[in-house]
C-alpha cells in the first residue's frame, strides 16, 4: 500500500477513514510514546497519556492547518495533555532539601555510558514537578517564561526546579556510575 | 520559544531521547478506538435525551392547551364575550339614548348593574324587550314567528350571529310593530322594523353580544326578575401573579471534594480526581408575582460517568544481615557484618469506571427585574439530591492497609455518593418572547451543605458550576370574566 502524504493522511482521517486513522497512529504513536514516557511515572501512566492524546489528535485534527508539520503539532498536543494530566499534583508532590548540596558536575564518559532505557528511567525518578519542567525546558527547548505561563508558576519557581531537578539527576548519575565502577572493579 | 544555554546534561537527554522511538502496547489503540466510539455513542445518547426533553414539554404544553380550550368550549361564554357592540345607525356609536351598551370589556358587567340602578337601561313600559320575550316561553305570536329566538339557540356557539340575522331577514307577518327586534352583530346591517312600526326610541334594539349565559332558572315564566337582577356577580380581577411551567437544561462541571474519617484515603481521593462535565433535564413549576418575586420547585435528572484509572506502587524494603569471618586456622583473622537493603517496587494498576444518576429536587426563591421584554433576576435556596452509582472498582484501603483500588460493593457506592442537601445559587437573564413564553439563561452553582447519614469513612461532597438554560409558560395568564 502506497504511503499518504501528510495532507492526505489528514484529508482521510476527518473523512472519517478508518485505515487511514490506523496509519496515522502508527506513523507517529512509537515516537509520542517516548514523549509520554518522558512525562510519565512509569509505562501504564505512559499508556494513559498515549491514548489520551490520541484520542485529542483525532478530535482536534480540523483544526490543523496543513502548512506545519504533523509531528510538531501532534507533539505538542501529547505534551499539552501531559502537563494537564500533573499540573493539579504536580506541585503537591515537590520535595526539599536539595539546597544545600553542592552541584556536582558529571563525568562527560558516565554520561556518555547512559543509553535510552537509563536515560528515561532517571526521568521517571524525578518528582513530578522537576520532571515537568526539566522536560519542557531541556528536552522541548521551552523558556522559563513559555514554562512558567503553561503550568501557570513563576519564572524563579520555574529556574529554581530545574536547578533541583538538575542536582537530582546529577546525583543519581554519579551513584549509577560509582554502583557501576565498584562492580568492574570487584568482578 | 527561544534560545538558551545548553547544559551538558540537557544536551544528552535530548539528544538520546529527542528523537528516540518505542513501540506501545497494541491495547493503546484498541483502547483510543474504542474511546472515541464511546464519546460518539454519548453524544448520541445526549441527543437522544435532548428531544425527549424536547416532545415532552411541546407535548406539556400542546396538552395544557388541549384541556383548557375544551374548557373554554364548555363555559360557552368566552365566544359570547368576545364579540363587539354593534353600532346602530341613527344613534352615537352604536348606543341606544337612555341605554348603557356592554361591550366586548369585562367590566361591562359592571357597567350594567350601574345603569340599571340609574334607570337609564330600562325599556320603556309599553314595549318589551327581546330579552323578556327570550325568557318568555308562552307559545310564539304569529306576527314573530320569525324573529323569536330561544336564548338557547343565542347562546350555542355554534350559531352565529349572521344566521340570527339571516332569521330575521323574513319581513313579519303583521302584528306588534313594537315587538320586531333586530338581531345583528353586523355594522353595516340595517335594522329591521316592521311595516308601520314608528322609528326611534320606541324600537328595542338588543345586541348579541349583551347576552351572557342565563341561569337555568330564570328561563321560567314564574321568574320575574329582570334580566340584569340575574347578571352574574363576575369582577374583573387584576392577579397578583402567574404560574408557569417550564423545562431546563443544565451543562455542569462536577468537582467532588471528598470528605471522611480517613484521612489517609480521603487525601488519595482528593488528589486523584478531577473535574467531570455533565448534563442535566428538568422540569419546574414556579409563580411569579408581580412585585418581582417568585418561587420555583422541580426536578432535574442528572447524569455523569467518570474514568478512573489508579496506580498503586508498593514498594517492600528487606534488611539482611550478613556476618564475614575470615579465618586462618582455628584464628579470626577478619571479621565484618554487612547490611543488605534489597528494595523491590511493585506496580498495580486498576482501571475503571463510575456511573452516577443523579436526581434533584431544587426549591428556590429568587428576585426579578424587568427592562422592556428583557428580565434580569437572582435565584437561591436548596435541593436534595439522591444519587444511584454504579462503578467497577474503587479506591479504597485493602487488607494489608495499603492504598489499592478494588472491586464495589453496592453498598459501598452508596456510602461513596450519600443523600445531600445543597445550596444553589443563580443569575438569570431571559427574554420575553410573547404574554406567555420565557426564555432564559444563566450561571448556575451548586455546592453540597449536609450529607445525610451517618458519616462514612470517604463520601464525594459535590460542587458544581455550569449553565443553565430554560424555556417557561405562563399557565394563568388570561383573567376570567
Amino acid at each position: 500500500m502506497k504511503e499518504q502524504s501528510e495532507s492526505e493522511l489528514v484529508r482521510a482521517c476527518l473523512a472519517n477513514d478508518a485505515a487511514s486513522q490506523e496509519q496515522l497512529y502508527k506513523r507517529y504513536a512509537r515516537r509520542m510514546y517516548v514523549v509520554c514516557l518522558r512525562y510519565a511515572r512509569n509505562d501504564l501512566e505512559a499508556q494513559d497519556l498515549l491514548q489520551e492524546g490520541f484520542i485529542r489528535v483525532f478530535d482536534k485534527l480540523n483544526t490543523f492547518r496543513l502548512q506545519g508539520s504533523l509531528e510538531g503539532w501532534i507533539r505538542r498536543i501529547m505534551v499539552t495533555t501531559a502537563i494537564n494530566q500533573y499540573r493539579r499534583k504536580s506541585y503537591q508532590l515537590e520535595r526539599s532539601g536539595l539546597e544545600h548540596l553542592p552541584d556536582s558536575p558529571v563525568a562527560s564518559e558516565a554520561l556518555e555510558q547512559l543509553g535510552e532505557k537509563e536515560l528515561l528511567a532517571l526521568i521517571a525518578d524525578l518528582p513530578d514537578g522537576y520532571r515537568l519542567v526539566f522536560n519542557l525546558h531541556a528536552i522541548e527547548g521551552y523558556d522559563h517564561g513559555e514554562i512558567a505561563e503553561q503550568l501557570g508558576i513563576g519564572e524563579s519557581t520555574s529556574r529554581s526546579q530545574l536547578a533541583k531537578a538538575r542536582r537530582m539527576l546529577q546525583l543519581k548519575i554519579n551513584e549509577l556510575t560509582l554502583h557501576v565502577a565498584t562492580r568492574d572493579t570487584s568482578a | 520559544m527561544s534560545q538558551h544555554e545548553i547544559h551538558p546534561l540537557d544536551e544528552r537527554f535530548r539528544t538520546v531521547l529527542g528523537q528516540a522511538e518505542r513501540t506501545p502496547p497494541p491495547a493503546v489503540w484498541a483502547a483510543v478506538q474504542a474511546e472515541r466510539k464511546g464519546r460518539r455513542a454519548g453524544w448520541i445518547w445526549r441527543g437522544w435525551v435532548l428531544l425527549a426533553g424536547l416532545v415532552l414539554l411541546f407535548g406539556g404544553v400542546s396538552a395544557y392547551h388541549l384541556i383548557s380550550g375544551r374548557n373554554a368550549r364548555k363555559s360557552g361564554n368566552t365566544t359570547l364575550a368576545s364579540s363587539r357592540p354593534a353600532p346602530i345607525p341613527g344613534m352615537d356609536n352604536g348606543v341606544a339614548p337612555g341605554r348603557h351598551t356592554l361591550s366586548s370589556d369585562p367590566l361591562g358587567s359592571r357597567a350594567v348593574r350601574e345603569g340599571a340602578t340609574s334607570g337609564g337601561w330600562m325599556a320603556p313600559t309599553n314595549e318589551r324587550t327581546a330579552m323578556e320575550r327570550y325568557r318568555d316561553t308562552s307559545p310564539p305570536q304569529k306576527h314573530d314567528t320569525n324573529v323569536d329566538t330561544g336564548p338557547q339557540d343565542l347562546l350555542d356557539g355554534a350559531r352565529s350571529t349572521t344566521e340570527v340575522q339571516e332569521r330575521h331577514t323574513a319581513p313579519p307577518q303583521g302584528g306588534n310593530a313594537q315587538e320586531v327586534v333586530a338581531l345583528t352583530g353586523d355594522p353595516e346591517a340595517t335594522p329591521l322594523v316592521a311595516p308601520g312600526a314608528e322609528e326611534g326610541p320606541q324600537r328595542s334594539v338588543v345586541d348579541a353580544t349583551w347576552l351572557h349565559p342565563l341561569s337555568p332558572n330564570s328561563a321560567g315564566p314564574a321568574n320575574k326578575q329582570p334580566y340584569w337582577r340575574q347578571l352574574p356577580e363576575h369582577r374583573y380581577v387584576i392577579r397578583n401573579g402567574n404560574w408557569w411551567l417550564g423545562a431546563t437544561l443544565g451543562a455542569y462541571t462536577l468537582q467532588d471534594e471528598w470528605r471522611g474519617t480517613d484521612e489517609r484515603l480521603v487525601e488519595a481521593l482528593n488528589n486523584s480526581d478531577a473535574p467531570i462535565g455533565t448534563w442535566a433535564l428538568g422540569l419546574e413549576l414556579g409563580r411569579q408575582w408581580n412585585s418581582g418575586w417568585s418561587i420555583r420547585g422541580g426536578l432535574h435528572l442528572e447524569r455523569s460517568e467518570q474514568q478512573l484509572s489508579h496506580q498503586d506502587r508498593r514498594v517492600f524494603v528487606e534488611q539482611e544481615i550478613t556476618t564475614y569471618y575470615v579465618t586462618l586456622n582455628t584464628q579470626i583473622f577478619l571479621s565484618n557484618v554487612d547490611t543488605v537493603t534489597t528494595v523491590t517496587t511493585e506496580d498495580r494498576s486498576t482501571s475503571g469506571n463510575v456511573q452516577r444518576s443523579m436526581l434533584r429536587v431544587p426549591l428556590e426563591i429568587g428576585h426579578q427585574w424587568g427592562l422592556g421584554r428583557w428580565t434580569i433576576g437572582l435565584q437561591g435556596g436548596f435541593a436534595m439530591e439522591w444519587t444511584r452509582a454504579q462503578g467497577s472498582s474503587l479506591m479504597m484501603i485493602d487488607g494489608e492497609g495499603s492504598l489499592a483500588s478494588l472491586p464495589a460493593a453496592p453498598s459501598l457506592l452508596r456510602s461513596r455518593y450519600p443523600t445531600q442537601l445543597l445550596g444553589v445559587a443563580g443569575l438569570r437573564g431571559g427574554y420575553l418572547i410573547n404574554e406567555h413564553w420565557l426564555l432564559w439563561a444563566g450561571p448556575n452553582y451548586m455546592n453540597a451543605l449536609l450529607a445525610l447519614g451517618t458519616e462514612p469513612i470517604a463520601y464525594a461532597s459535590q460542587q458544581r458550576w455550569g449553565l443553565l438554560f430554560g424555556i417557561s409558560r405562563s399557565i394563568n395568564c388570561k383573567h376570567d370574566p
